[in-house]
């Protein structure tokens, strides 16, 4: 899952990004509304953390920006004034949650977690396939009950296709959500990372589409 | 005199009385004059007449040998007469003096209008047998071969022309009465539409504070415009500073905030005192927000709100923050208006809905009606675990948590009360019959324009 932060904080927004790559998160951030619109606008992420008051432009503006746009990521926004006006003005502008400053980093990221899988369509913080089940809680992937071993990467992988069953994936999307942008890309190791998933697994759940990508799903071919 | 209105009338009043009172003076002097002017012709008449008609005879005296024509001059005591003299001894006199002589005055021998009264009173006699006031006049003649100079005196009765005075003097009077009358309702005319723009602005401030308007549209005459000029540049100052006060206190939050998360984030999990000061600080930063907030309750401009759509709107927000609760609104009316701030109206719906949300067990019931013609009910009923009788009034007091575990400042239901109240409304706590949770009330009054 691939995160972006927008905060002018530089200290919060270090500790944020840290949490959330501790949690198994890829993180991209910026320190100004200009720079986090620009990256909300040309990367795929799977949700934002956006702080309201921020220079050049402020959160509200980026935020009606994105969604006048049509870009649909859920959208986290931080804000240090309590007031319900403050937090309905986000809401109009379309966001999907909101934190208080100053907040405590597990519920931050509980309601990260939860507006992802919100926005996936699952109300749980577990997510089922069949056999397969992923706590998004504690990051853990159980089969039949059993706790796979994941590297991060795999565990990062195998998180997006639970979050979303049946579709098609490419290449392209998975390294888009998987890696920040600082990282250095290579789809081929997409394809290492799914042959050795589908090892763990022991069983074909993430079925290849010749041409378009992978698939998710409990579906015999 | 406090009243422009008053002082206006007033003086218009006291001046229109002045000018009245002497026209009525001036037009009955005049009047008088000029009757006074005709009554003395016609004696004058009758005594040159009287004079023109007299012959001296042979035997040395003074023969009338035609007489005045008008008949008065024949009835007894008429109080006309006529009268010759040669000093004391009468030589004739009028059929209508019958047994009465005018003693000779040497004072008006001579004078042409003379009056009256005072001959009237040197003549007794004169003065009882009729008690007449008389015009008399007389005149001194000499006639060629007579020896003594001859007194000719004539008199009229004053009634006539007292009568003409009197009856002129009571149509002037209802004239000028009618004439004071129309022009005091005619200034008082003048006076409402001059001052018509000053109740205007009355109404337009009225109206401001009602929060139907925001500052005095209409064009209003030149003398008064730079008041409304000054007035909308004195509204858009005062809101100007509310919200540069408001800003101000956000920006404070904002600062102290961020830092406060950062060193939050960075201290160890398990120093518990260091964690619990800033718990501290952020609460008492929040209260000091909510605090600020509080007393710019009811002092912005107050606007129409629409309640039923904002409660809507809101129940949209909680529905995407609470996805597992089953949250319902329902109204028995499309449109109810409030008079108060999108604002204050947002923190109370905000606040009470969270609370409900963050006690119920899955249920939110939040229904709005008109409790009755002047005022809106709100009730909001979920079915978590409820309070207890003793605390429901607690929970309104300044700082007190039931639950230190769930985030909070512990003042959410304290501004409740607080807006409920400045909004002349009342807020109270009940046991949901409905859900079996905790029931909130409010009622607040409906806006009337």
């Amino acid at each position: 899952m691939r995160i972006l932060v927008i905060e002018d904080d530089p200290n919060l927004n270090k500790q944020i990004k840290t949490s959330l790559e501790d949690s198994g998160y890829s993180v991209d951030f910026a320190v100004d509304g200009e720079e986090g619109h620009f990256l909300g606008d040309t990367e795929p992420y799977d949700a934002v953390i956006l702080d309201l008051g921020l220079p050049k432009v402020d959160g509200i503006t980026v935020l009606e920006r994105w969604r006048k746009e049509k870009k649909n990521f859920p959208v986290l926004i931080l804000t240090a004034r309590n007031q319900w006006s403050d937090k309905v003005s986000g809401f109009d502008a379309g966001a999907d949650d909101y934190v208080t400053k100053p907040f405590q980093m597990e519920e931050l990221l509980a309601r990260l977690r939860a507006l992802i899988r919100r926005s996936a369509g699952h109300a749980t913080s577990d997510i089922e396939c069949g056999p397969l089940k992923i706590d998004t809680k504690s990051n853990k992937v159980f089969l039949n009950g059993t706790k796979l071993k994941l590297t991060s990467h795999e565990y990062k992988i195998i998180e997006y296709f639970l979050h979303h069953q049946d579709k098609v994936i490419s290449r392209t999307e998975l390294v888009e959500h998987i890696y920040d942008q600082d990282f250095d890309r290579d789809s081929n190791t997409i394809e290492v990372f799914i042959g050795r998933l589908r090892k763990k697994m022991g069983m074909n759940l993430i079925k290849t589409e010749r041409g378009h990508g992978y698939r998710l799903s409990l579906d015999q071919e | 005199m406090n009243s422009l209105a008053v002082r206006l009338f007033l003086s218009a009043t006291v001046w229109i009385m002045l000018t009245l009172i002497s026209a009525s003076l001036l037009l009955s002097d005049l009047n008088q004059n000029s009757n006074l002017k005709a009554f003395d012709d016609r004696l004058n008449l009758s005594l040159e007449t009287l004079i023109g008609a007299s012959r001296l005879d042979s035997s040395d005296g003074i023969t009338v040998v035609s007489t005045i024509g008008d008949p008065r001059y024949f009835q007894p005591y008429s109080g006309w007469y006529w009268q010759i003299n040669d000093g004391a001894k009468t030589l004739a006199r009028s059929r209508s003096m019958w047994d009465q002589v005018f003693t000779i005055d040497k004072r008006l021998i001579g004078g042409r209008s003379q009056f009256i009264s005072q001959v009237q009173e040197n003549d007794k006699q004169l003065k009882k047998i009729e008690k007449k006031e008389l015009h008399i006049i007389q005149r001194e003649i000499s006639f060629p071969g007579y020896k003594n100079p001859v007194t000719f005196t004539v008199s009229g009765d004053t009634k006539e022309y007292q009568a003409n005075i009197k009856k002129f003097d009571n149509t002037l009077l209802t004239i000028l009465i009618a004439l004071g009358v129309g022009l005091m309702f005619a200034v008082f005319l003048q006076v409402n539409f001059g001052l018509l723009p000053l109740n205007k602005i009355k109404t337009a401030l009225f109206k401001i504070r009602n929060g139907d308007e925001k500052n005095l549209q209409d064009p209003y005459p030149l003398e008064v415009q730079p008041l409304a000029t000054e007035i909308n540049n004195l509204l858009e100052h005062n809101e100007k500073i509310i919200e540069r006060a408001k800003t101000h206190v956000g920006n404070l939050a904002h600062v102290l905030k961020t830092p406060l998360a950062v060193v939050s984030n960075e201290i160890n999990s398990e120093d518990k005192v260091l964690a619990n000061q800033i718990q501290l600080m952020k609460r008492q930063i929040d209260r000091y927000l909510k605090k600020a907030h509080l007393d710019s309750v009811g002092k912005v401009a107050k606007e129409k709100i629409n309640i039923v759509k904002l409660s809507n709107k809101m129940v949209g927000i909680f529905l995407k923050l609470y996805p597992s609760k089953d949250i319902k609104i329902s109204s028995s009316i499309e449109n109810l208006f409030v008079l108060s701030s999108f604002e204050d109206m947002e923190e109370v719906i905000g606040n009470i809905i969270e609370n409900s949300c963050k006690w119920a067990s899955e249920r939110v019931v939040f229904k709005i009606k008109e409790s009755d013609e002047n005022n809106i009910q709100m009730i909001f009923s979920d079915d978590g675990p409820g309070l207890p009788q003793d605390k429901m009034k607690k929970v309104f007091a300044r700082g007190f948590r039931l639950d230190e575990q769930t985030p909070g400042t512990g003042l959410g239901l304290n501004i409740v009360k607080d807006i409920v109240e400045t909004s002349k409304g009342k807020v109270w706590l009940t046991k949901s019959s409905e859900l079996g949770g905790l029931e909130v009330n409010i009622i607040l009054p409906l806006s009337q324009v």
